[in-house]
């Protein structure tokens, strides 16, 4: 299970993010805590998925083999997309 | 980071072995592995009748939908036209939706995953065999019957997505809207089977060797679909549970006047209904992924890309469902969220496309029909795709909301995304299991009809839409400039058929069933589908080493087909398999498999039963289909988990394997789980429900049921749960009868009753009932799910007591009584937190 969350991670905290927002946005409304819960939860979720793709990268260096290596990869991969798509979803509440 | 240690590499180094394998043994595993012949194959349980039997009726499906799709063609061909009057054109763009999403896109996905994916990962099947059977004979009948409710005039006819109120009593008084609503109850039932099937055998049955790394595409693409079945499928679930009970019995879950709310239903629908297209599109793109090298004669370009993609695109497809809903008025910034979410999702579907262009641009493609519907696909997928990121910008999408813009973007994005890639499927793959190929000539001819048919019909309609013609209405008026356009889409509309039909007549020409004397490989394709194979599937199971096993070793057919890898034989005398680890596919256990049996055929016939005749209202027949389902299915189970005589057998290579394994390593033990996610899920979208419910008019909301119940309730079912896990530690112990343990669980699940007993009593002492309002209605649901479980688990006890009496309960370790305490301990779970929140919101936190 910890394999598959570390290979997921990245993808797990866009849905946190994303989740969260919609929370945030279907009980405040369009109000400024909205925005600040957004902001803040925003900047949470960049730190987590750019610490997975950069734990993700380093570990491909000490992959003891090509299973492993793999694994790394994804997880950094999955850790780079999150970080964009999070950050792209969190923008409409500095638009709006 | 290092999962799965795995076995020594040295022992993979014996393989292949060499010298002769004994005489006999192939014909043995041809006699374990037959399939009945005469009438009794309607009991075959191989993948590769029932994959090709579901395909087929998918294909039907398919067929029949278009078909009412042409007459409703034909009555916008013209103004006032009087081809189909208002009620039935209703009923036919009902269908036509409804058909083309349930029957045959989310169907034809599942039945070539039953085809092909044995095949692509060396298992002798998949690894419930009977279920697929089941899945498949559950949406062949219960599919029949529902279509048959158009030549009574009793098809639905509220658009494929029955938004109430239009769905409700009021303004939909017949039994046509029922039809919907139990009438996809089986294909519910047939995706979930399905999927369970599709995420054990991905991640349990693959070849060894065959790591995360090497797996195809294909599986890949499969076990993001299934899970997203297992996510998304719950939330329409219930929807359709909620409406149905708001016909039947008068809770008004979407009836504002009451405290419901009718956008209640559009956030349940469109959960599932927007990742349904992704659910769609991913097998169609996976098996893209699959024919492009074969295609372009290289190596995919951006393997890894493509299963981040498929990754990607699990999860970013769950965070636009809202964008369906921007007309209904939400808050600015939950649109924004949606817009933002709709438009990412775009990039994983990008990365796919580029990545299949990189493969083409690096290889040399032939252009043979697979090829042209390929790219015939691409084309229009991605012309789909920009329309689709057009739709997701709030202002033009309140432009064009339902007009007929949107009609062609999802054909544009359904067909090619999926239709075109599944015609290149059925002539690449056809190879597989006919004995001879379909004509690349004839196959040109269909590829251009289609192609240019397709683009004929939805290309103007864009234009269409743009001038305002609004969807589902059966005619429009002389002068508003909708002739031309729609008399080119009706036009554009024959010429696709035609293309199709030329596909039926080609296949009445040269498609031969067969299991052994196929056509075989035609494209060239790498990977191991296209292994010599029987109705064993591969005669020995392969290391797989690469991605394109078939490409990187030349002898690999040979040593396959001599038995020189892992389970040449039979060595229990049964159908058996590899059970192999989910990251690194490892073998761990042999598993015996179940053969033809006529009870999952049975079981299939009465559960479809029970839902049609369900909507005709006769209800003491229908209670009377779904009783005989359930024995069928007591029965079909009565003859599992039994472990056989031979305890470890040794699979080549010298490594020796059990035959027996219980616990959290076990098939069953996964299905399990993935079965309590599916009812989690549904669960989980009960308490949205209640909670969107309390949020939009709180002012129907009273004071809940007795707080002071609270305790008993949660203690007894802490109970339950003690008592079962207290009943699986007591089972190892050496000196205690097997009466003791299950007695134990028994009690377990007496307490569980009595908490669900306790908390529905208390609550009818209120005076809120189903009827009042909507708090009324969902807090009954909530107790209706609790209720379903509970008589669930009551069977399961029944059926832990015979079997127990029979001595069928395996000591130390049994899987039955692990499913069963795992059930318990779930069921005892949601009980406890169904009370909570019914108790403590409102006003209790």
């Amino acid at each position: 299970m910890r394999s598959w969350a570390y290979l997921l991670g990245g993808l797990l905290v866009w849905t946190v993010h994303f989740f969260g927002l919609y929370t945030a946005s279907s009980i405040l409304l369009t109000s400024t805590t909205a925005r600040v819960i957004t902001a803040l939860l925003t900047i949470v979720c960049l730190a987590i998925a750019g610490t997975l793709a950069a734990r993700g990268w380093a570990g491909r260096a000490r992959a003891p083999d090509e299973v492993v290596h793999w694994v790394h990869t994804i997880a950094a991969l999955s850790g780079a997309i999150a970080f964009l798509a999070v950050l792209w979803q969190g923008l409409p509440a500095l638009l709006i | 980071m290092n999962p799965e240690k795995g076995l020594d590499p040295a022992v993979y180094e014996r393989l292949p072995r060499p010298g002769e394998r004994p005489e006999g043994e192939l014909d043995e595993l041809n006699r374990i592995w037959a399939a009945p012949t005469g009438i009794a194959k309607l009991t075959a349980v191989n993948n590769n009748y029932v994959g090709v039997w579901y395909v087929a009726t998918a294909f039907l499906f398919f067929i029949l939908a278009g078909v009412l799709a042409l007459a409703m063609r034909a009555q916008l061909a013209l103004p006032l036209q009087g081809i189909l009057p208002q009620e039935t054109y209703n009923q036919f763009f009902t269908m036509h939706g409804t058909i083309m999403m349930f029957l045959f896109a989310v169907p034809i996905m599942e039945a070539l995953g039953v085809l092909l994916l044995p095949q692509m990962l060396a298992a002798r099947d998949l690894p419930f065999p009977r279920l697929s059977a089941y899945a498949f004979w559950a949406y062949f009948v219960g599919g029949l019957c529902f279509f048959a409710s158009l030549f009574f005039g009793l098809a639905p006819n509220g658009g494929w997505f029955m938004y109430p109120p239009l769905t409700s009593t009021t303004y939909s008084p017949g039994i046509n809207a029922d039809f919907w609503l139990l009438g996809i109850g089986f294909i519910e039932i047939s995706a979930i089977a399905g999927a369970i099937e599709i995420i054990v055998g991905v991640l349990r049955t693959r070849a060894p060797g065959m790591s995360l790394r090497e797996m195809p595409i294909f599986a890949w693409g499969m076990l993001v679909f299934a899970g997203m079945i297992v996510i998304a499928f719950p939330a329409v679930i219930l929807g359709t549970l909620l409406l149905e009970l708001e016909r039947a019995l008068n809770w008004p879950f979407f009836d504002p006047t009451r405290g419901g709310d009718p956008a209640l239903w559009q956030h349940l629908f469109w959960f599932f209904g927007h990742p349904e297209v992704y659910i769609i599109f991913l097998p169609a793109s996976a098996l893209v992924s699959m024919m492009l090298p074969a295609l372009a004669r290289t190596r995919l370009v951006g393997h890894n890309l493509i299963v981040l993609a498929f990754l990607a695109t699990g999860f970013i497809s769950f965070g636009v469902w809202s964008h369906h809903m921007f007309a209904t008025g939400m808050p600015a910034l939950s649109v924004g969220f949606f817009s933002a979410a709709s438009m990412a999702v775009s990039v994983p579907a990008g990365i796919q496309v580029f990545s299949w262009i990189a493969t083409f641009a690096c290889g040399k493609p032939v252009f043979n029909t697979p090829t042209l519907f390929v790219i015939g696909g691409l084309v229009t997928f991605v012309i789909g795709g920009l329309t689709g990121v057009m739709v997701a910008l709030v202002p033009f999408d309140w432009q064009v909301h339902d007009t007929h813009f949107i009609v062609a973007h999802l054909h544009y994005v359904l067909i090619g995304g999926a239709v075109f890639p599944l015609f290149a499927v059925f002539y690449y793959w056809m190879g597989m299991t006919s004995r001879r190929a379909l004509s690349e000539r004839m196959g040109k001819w269909i590829f251009w009809l289609m192609f240019l048919g397709m683009q004929v019909i939805f290309l103007p309609m864009h234009l269409t839409g743009l001038m305002g013609m609004p969807r589902r209405v059966y005619t429009y008026m002389p002068g508003r400039d909708f002739e031309i356009t729609n008399m080119i889409s009706t036009i554009g509309a024959f010429i696709f058929a035609t293309g199709v039909l030329l596909f039926v007549i080609e296949l009445a020409r040269n498609f031969r069933f067969t299991v052994e004397d196929d056509a075989g490989n035609v494209y060239k394709g790498g990977t191991l589908e296209w292994l010599p194979t029987g109705l064993y599937s591969t005669r020995s199971i392969p290391l797989v080493r690469s991605r394109y096993p078939l490409w990187d070793d030349p002898n690999i057919c040979k040593d396959v087909e001599e038995g020189r890898y892992f389970l040449p034989n039979a060595p229990t005398g049964h159908r058996e398999t590899l059970i192999t680890s989910p990251i690194r596919a490892t073998p761990e256990y042999i598993q015996i498999m179940p053969g033809p049996s006529l009870w999952p055929f049975l079981s299939a016939i009465f559960t479809a039963g029970f839902f049609v005749i369900m909507t005709v209202q006769a209800y003491g027949v229908a209670v009377f289909s779904g009783v005989l389902a359930i024995l069928c299915v007591l029965r079909w189970m009565w003859d599992t988990d039994r472990p056989v005589a031979v305890e470890h057998v040794d699979i080549g290579a010298g490594i020796a394997l059990p035959t027996y394994v219980t616990g959290s390593r076990t098939h069953g033990w996964w299905a399990m789980i993935i079965l309590l996610i599916v009812i989690g899920m549904i669960f989980l979208m009960a308490v949205f429900s209640y909670l969107y419910l309390y949020g939009i008019p709180p002012e129907f909301w009273i004071k809940p049921a007795d707080r002071r119940w609270l305790f008993p309730i949660v203690a007894l079912y802490a109970l339950a749960a003690l008592l079962a896990w207290l009943g699986r530690h007591v089972l190892t112990r050496k000196r205690v009868s097997t009466w003791a343990p299950s007695a134990l669980l028994l009690w377990g699940m007496v307490a569980a009753a009595a908490a669900f007993v306790i908390d529905f009593v208390t609550w009818r002492t209120t005076r809120i009932t189903g009827e009042t309002s909507g708090q009324g209605a969902i807090v009954h649901a909530l107790l209706a799910l609790q209720g379903c479980l509970v008589a669930i688990l009551a069977l399961m006890g029944g059926f832990l007591a015979a079997r127990t009496a029979r001595a069928l309960v395996t000591k130390p370790r049994n899987n039955t009584f692990d499913l069963i305490t795992l059930f318990t301990l779930y069921l005892a779970g949601q009980g406890a937190a169904s009370a909570l929140l019914t108790r403590l919101v409102p006003g209790g936190l």
